[in-house]
Parts: structure tokens; C-alpha cells; sequence
């Protein structure tokens, strides 16, 4: 088993006073993928960004430790900046500002044993181009505003693009394969799979096994009404498809 | 505080603003400049102050201010490329300088007290790059022409700037004179120091199938009221104009923008964009008037305002007066607090709070300055109109 990357410790996260997380327990290593299935309002998108530290989701209960440190009652910048990073489930449109000068500012934030890393606008090019080949995003995506009058599609595969150029230690993706056509979702599974190597975690949220055809996790967690019900390897996605979650929900 | 049929008290003003010290400042002037200024400053004296009773007036209290202060009227600096001083110019007397569609007590004094006079004038079919830029003494007026014949095409870049923080005043004046098939782009930028009451008109006359770009930025002042006046007085004109304001502190923006659509086939497009911090206060009335006769008029008008603090507050205020059938006439406008969604998103991506409002600013300002033009000898203007509303906006990282 490789480091532990990130411990989800009986959690507990209200938002706008109503309790929404119950008490969750994850446990990510290195070189592992998770993936998270649960119903609609089970509290998945809440769980991943109560991780990254959204405002509204207030932690009452519990901790959220990544690489060793509690990084609970941190800022959600200083988060991103120490590896965390988060897929949106929907990304929001930014006007105004292109997708260029975005990701050029982000690469800016990035740390690395907590020392700014310099990246030269050449670099940066490079890695940028290289990047988008391997998801097949065309040149025009970079001077169109942050997802704005983006498809579905688009804006996944944008998020995606910033986690290939910001290299996070730890990445969840939420329902990142949703809005995608089999094409899309082939070669977003694939470029997560190159991801996913020995010393990062990803955690994938998820409401499809098509997803998991591609991607392999090497656990599943069901979340059910803020808790985490069953927990198994690839196979509980498969049981999902035959038994749906209410039945699951009441044998736990 | 606003209460209409009131009237302004008088601004208490010091000795400089004397016909003695009119006559002492301008002895060397040729006779009929002494006689233009003369004229002006009796009719400064003889009218009134604008009163609250006004309609456009009644949202800008003009009773903190006080010009006792001022010990001299002019001076300035004035920096010009592509223009030439009025009274320089042979064309001068018969173009006889900008007149305001409306006096009124500002208007007069600038003309009474205004040096450096701007006048770009564009023969038919020519072609011009005009920059202005004006360095404020305490109290300044600038004022400007700017001809086109018919034609012809012109850029013209006027900077208003001041970087004192102390009381002062500018009371400005621009008339754009744009001929039959001339295409203009006036852009302004008003960056006055913070003490500054600015009192300005800019006023822009079309004549058939011209076609006008205004962008009009504010960011510097305390107290800006500001009336922009477009008439398209000829079929097929085209305006855009692009509005971008920013204020902070107890900053007062008050814009009066008017499109009168005279002539058939005429088509406007306003766009405002104000971004306040602090306790600042912006007012907007964008007012579209189509005229009988103007039929297949086509106006849009758009405002947004960004609120960056609970404090500030901004008004749009749209008035469409529509006197033909016939016609495509539109507004909307929106007023709002900072997104916290896309602050998340950009924070989520290792933007500190500050770094991600300030893009997320100046996304907001894009639409309207990708209006401004830019490249080659003008590429500083995008990033100078930018940098000027950006750094009143600074983000959260300063201001805490
Ligand atoms: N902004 C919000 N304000 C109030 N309640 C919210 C808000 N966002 C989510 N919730 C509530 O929190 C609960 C969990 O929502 P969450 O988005 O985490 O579910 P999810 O498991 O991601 O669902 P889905 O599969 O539909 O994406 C739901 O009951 C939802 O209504
Ligand atoms: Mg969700």
C-alpha cells in the first residue's frame, strides 16, 4: 500500500444548518482510485467540496487530513496550492476572462515543497499544447471565455485539462464522465488512467459503470443519505446496476 | 437626502474665480479669445446653480463641495499628437471650439478658463491617430474638438489624469462633429485624483452612415457627473458606446448617458459596466430617444453593475421616450454581488481571494474594453484603460 494521500475522518459538513454529511470515512493512497456512487442529493458533490474547502459547506464534525497536514480549517486556495484538486461537476462560466489567462494564472499558484514554481510562458505553451492533443481540445478552446457557452462536454474536458497542466497529488473528479459522448468519455478515461500512477489518488464520483469500464477503481464507496453504506472493489458497481441503491441502502 | 425641488446651495467659491483674475490670466490673448472668454464667464456669473429640482440632477449632491481652496484657475500640463491648439489653427474662429448642446454653469466656466484647447480636425477621406493627454493644476478645463469630414477616419485617445489627492476641480467639454460616412473611435479615460469633482460633457453629432465607437471610462475623482450625448442625425448612422466605471471609498459616479436617434436606419448599441468597492455610489440613466421619422431605429442599451461590498450601490436607471412605429428598442440591466461560485472555482485552482476577484473584475470590464482599439501604436490602451479601473478595484488581498 502506497502513502496515504488523504483521510476523510468521520466527517460531518452542514450546508445553509442542514446536516448533509453524516460521519464519512475515506481513506486514499498513493497510486489508488476511488470511486464514490450514490444517488441523486446523496451528498457526493458535498463531499468532494467540502475536501477543497467550499465556503458553504460547513464542517461541524471531524477532519480532512492530506499528506499528514489537517488542511480542515484551511482556505480552499491553500488547498489547491498543496495538491488538492477538484473536477467540477458544473463549472462555472467565468465571462470575460479567457481560458489562456486562466490556466496561466493557476500555473502560477502552483507549489512545490511549498516553493513557487517558475514556469516559463514557453513551457507553459508546450505543455498546454501537448495536453490539449491528448484530449483533443482545438487551439480556438484557449481565447473563449472560462466555460462559458461551453457544452457539457466541453467544460469536462476543460477540467480535465487543468488537472493534466496542474498535476495535483490528489484529484476528485465529480461525475467528470457525465456529458460525454463514448468518444469523450474514452478519451477522458484514458487520460485519467495515465494520470493515476504510483503517487497520486483520484477519486472519481461517479453514477455510470460505462465509466468504470474504462477506469478501474480500486475501491467503491456508496454513498447513501450523507453516509457511506457499502464499500467494496469494482464488482459493488456492478451490483449497483442489478440492485440499485434504495435496495442496498436498506440491507446496510 | 435627495429631495427634488430643492435647490443646489451655491459651491463657495475663492478669488480665482474673478473676472480679475480672468482678465490677468489671458492679457496676452488675441481680442476675440478675450472677448469668447469674457462673454462666458458673464454668462457663468448670470446662471444659476444646477438645482436638485432637475431631473439629472437630483441624484448628486453637490453641497460638500468646496472650491475656496483654489488659488489659480488653469495650468495643467497638456500633451498632444495629432491635434493641434485651438487658435492655432487657421480653421479655428470659424470652428469657434466645441459648443455644448446645453450650457450650464460648468459648461460656461469652461470656457471661460480653458487652456490648451484641443482641436483634431479630419479632412475628407483622410485618416488620422490623435492622443491627448491632460495633466490637471487644481481646478482644469479641458476641451476639445474633434471634426470629421466627411470620409474620414480618426482615432482620438483623451486622458484626463491628476494624481493629487487634494480638492480640485475639472469641469471638461469634447464635442465629436462626425460628417457623412466618417468612422471614429473616441476613447476617454478619466483617472483625476481622489478629490477631484468632475463635472464633464462629451457630445457626439452624426451625420449619415457614419459610424462612431465611444469608450468612456471613469475611475479616478470624487464626484463625477458626466453626460454623455450621442444624436444621430443622419440615416444609417451607427454608435457603440462602452461604458466602464470603477469607484472605491465614498467615490460618486453619477453618468447621464443620452442616444437621440434622429434619422431612419440609425443603430445604437450602450453598454455600461460599473465595478464599486467601498462605500462608492454610481447612478446610471441611459436614455434612448427616437425621434418621429426615425423609423427602423434599432437601440440597445445594457448596464451591470458589480458590487464588491455591501456598502457600495449602484442605480441603472433606462428611459426609453419613443416617438415612431417601426423601431427596435431594447434594455436590461443587472446589479450584483461578487459570484461566489466562480470565486470558489478560481480559488479551487490556487487563486488566493484577492487574485481570483481581480480576474473575475476583469472579466466583467472585457465586453466593453475589447472596444477599445488596440495594436500596433495604440496597444498601450487596452492595458492603460485596464490598469486605471483596476487599481481603484485592487482585490481583497490589500483591503483585507
Ligand atoms: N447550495 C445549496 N443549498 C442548499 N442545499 C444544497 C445546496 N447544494 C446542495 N444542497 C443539498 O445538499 C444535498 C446533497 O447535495 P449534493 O449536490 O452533494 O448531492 P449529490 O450526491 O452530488 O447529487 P447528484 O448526484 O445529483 O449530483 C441535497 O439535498 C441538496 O439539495
Ligand atoms: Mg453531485
Amino acid at each position: 500500500m502506497g502513502e496515504t494521500i488523504l483521510t476523510i475522518d468521520d466527517l460531518h459538513v452542514q450546508v445553509e444548518g442542514k446536516p448533509i454529511l453524516r460521519g464519512v470515512n475515506l481513506e486514499v493512497h498513493a497510486g489508488e482510485i476511488h470511486a464514490v456512487m450514490g444517488p441523486n442529493g446523496a451528498g457526493k458533490s458535498t463531499l468532494v467540496q467540502a475536501v477543497l474547502g467550499h465556503p458553504r459547506c460547513e464542517v461541524t464534525g471531524g477532519r480532512i487530513v492530506f499528506l499528514g497536514t489537517d488542511v480542515t480549517g484551511m482556505k480552499c486556495d491553500e488547498r489547491a496550492r498543496r495538491g488538492l484538486f477538484l473536477g467540477f461537476q458544473n463549472p462555472v462560466a467565468v465571462p470575460g476572462v479567457s481560458v489562456a489567462n486562466f490556466l496561466l494564472a493557476a500555473m502560477g499558484t502552483r507549489r512545490v515543497d511549498g516553493q513557487p514554481q517558475k514556469i516559463s510562458i514557453k513551457e507553459f505553451r508546450t505543455a498546454l499544447k501537448e495536453k490539449m492533443a491528448q484530449l483533443g481540445i482545438g487551439d480556438s478552446f484557449l481565447g473563449r471565455s472560462v466555460n462559458d457557452g461551453f457544452s457539457g462536454g466541453e467544460r469536462k474536458r476543460l477540467e480535465v485539462l487543468q488537472m493534466l497542466m496542474l498535476g495535483p497529488t490528489m484529484a476528485l473528479l465529480d461525475e467528470t464522465d457525465s456529458g460525454l459522448d463514448i468518444d469523450a468519455l474514452k478519451t477522458v478515461a484514458g487520460a485519467v488512467n495515465r494520470y493515476a500512477g504510483s503517487s497520486v489518488g483520484v477519486l472519481l464520483v461517479t453514477h455510470y459503470q460505462r465509466l468504470l469500464g474504462f477506469v478501474k477503481p480500486h475501491r467503491v464507496h456508496v454513498l447513501v443519505d450523507g453516509c457511506v453504506v457499502r464499500r467494496g472493489g469494482p464488482d459493488l458497481a456492478l451490483d449497483l446496476e442489478s440492485v440499485g441503491y434504495e435496495q442496498l441502502a436498506a440491507e446496510a | 437626502m435627495t429631495m427634488p425641488g430643492t435647490t443646489h446651495m451655491p459651491i463657495p467659491l475663492g478669488s480665482a474665480f474673478s473676472r480679475e483674475a480672468l482678465e490677468a490670466r489671458f492679457r496676452d490673448e488675441p481680442d476675440w479669445l478675450k472677448t469668447r472668454r469674457r462673454l462666458a464667464w458673464e454668462r457663468f456669473e448670470s446662471s444659476p446653480w444646477p438645482s436638485r429640482a432637475d431631473e439629472e440632477w437630483r441624484r448628486t449632491d453637490l453641497a460638500r463641495l468646496d472650491y475656496r481652496g483654489i488659488a489659480r484657475l488653469g495650468g495643467g500640463q497638456t500633451t498632444m499628437d495629432g491635434a493641434a491648439l485651438f487658435g492655432h489653427a487657421p480653421e479655428s474662429c470659424e470652428q469657434a471650439g466645441p459648443r455644448p448642446s446645453r450650457e450650464t454653469k460648468f459648461t460656461a466656466l469652461n470656457e471661460a478658463f480653458a487652456e490648451a484647447e484641443a482641436l483634431v480636425h479630419v479632412a475628407p477621406g483622410a485618416t488620422r491617430l490623435a492622443s491627448i493627454v491632460r495633466r490637471g493644476g487644481e481646478a482644469f478645463f479641458p476641451r476639445t474638438l474633434v471634426v470629421l469630414e466627411e470620409r474620414s477616419e480618426a482615432v482620438v485617445v483623451e486622458v484626463e489624469e491628476d494624481d493629487s489627492c487634494r480638492s480640485g476641480l475639472c469641469s471638461g467639454l469634447a464635442e465629436l462633429r462626425v460628417g457623412p460616412g466618417a468612422k471614429l473611435t473616441y476613447v476617454r479615460v478619466q483617472v483625476l485624483g481622489e478629490g477631484v469633482g468632475n463635472f464633464d460633457t462629451i457630445q457626439a453629432t452624426l451625420k449619415a452612415g457614419s459610424d462612431v465607437t465611444l469608450v468612456v471610462a471613469n475611475a479616478g475623482g470624487q464626484l463625477t457627473k458626466q453626460f454623455v450625448e450621442a444624436s444621430l442625425v443622419g440615416e444609417g448612422a451607427r454608435l457603440g458606446l462602452f461604458g466602464l466605471t470603477a469607484g472605491a471609498r465614498s467615490q460618486h459616479h453619477d453618468i447621464q448617458a443620452t442616444i437621440v436617434h434622429a434619422a431612419p436606419s440609425t443603430t445604437s448599441d450602450v453598454l455600461y459596466r460599473t465595478a464599486l468597492r467601498g462605500r462608492a455610489r454610481s447612478v446610471f440613466v441611459g436614455t434612448i430617444q427616437v425621434k418621429k421619422g426615425a423609423s427602423k431605429t434599432d437601440a440597445y442599451e445594457a448596464s451591470r453593475n458589480l458590487l464588491l461590498s455591501k456598502e457600495a450601490r449602484a442605480d441603472s436607471i433606462p428611459r426609453l421616450e419613443i416617438e415612431t412605429d417601426d423601431v427596435r428598442c431594447g434594455h436590461a440591466s443587472a446589479t450584483g454581488p461578487l459570484d461566489e461560485e466562480q470565486l470558489f472555482y478560481l480559488m479551487s485552482r490556487g487563486l488566493t481571494a484577492g487574485e481570483a476577484e481581480n480576474l473575475i473584475v476583469e472579466g466583467f470590464f472585457a465586453d466593453a474594453l475589447t472596444r477599445a482599439p488596440g495594436g500596433g501604436e495604440l496597444g498601450w490602451v487596452p492595458d492603460f484603460v485596464r490598469g486605471s479601473l483596476m487599481r481603484v478595484l485592487e482585490g481583497r488581498d490589500r483591503h483585507g
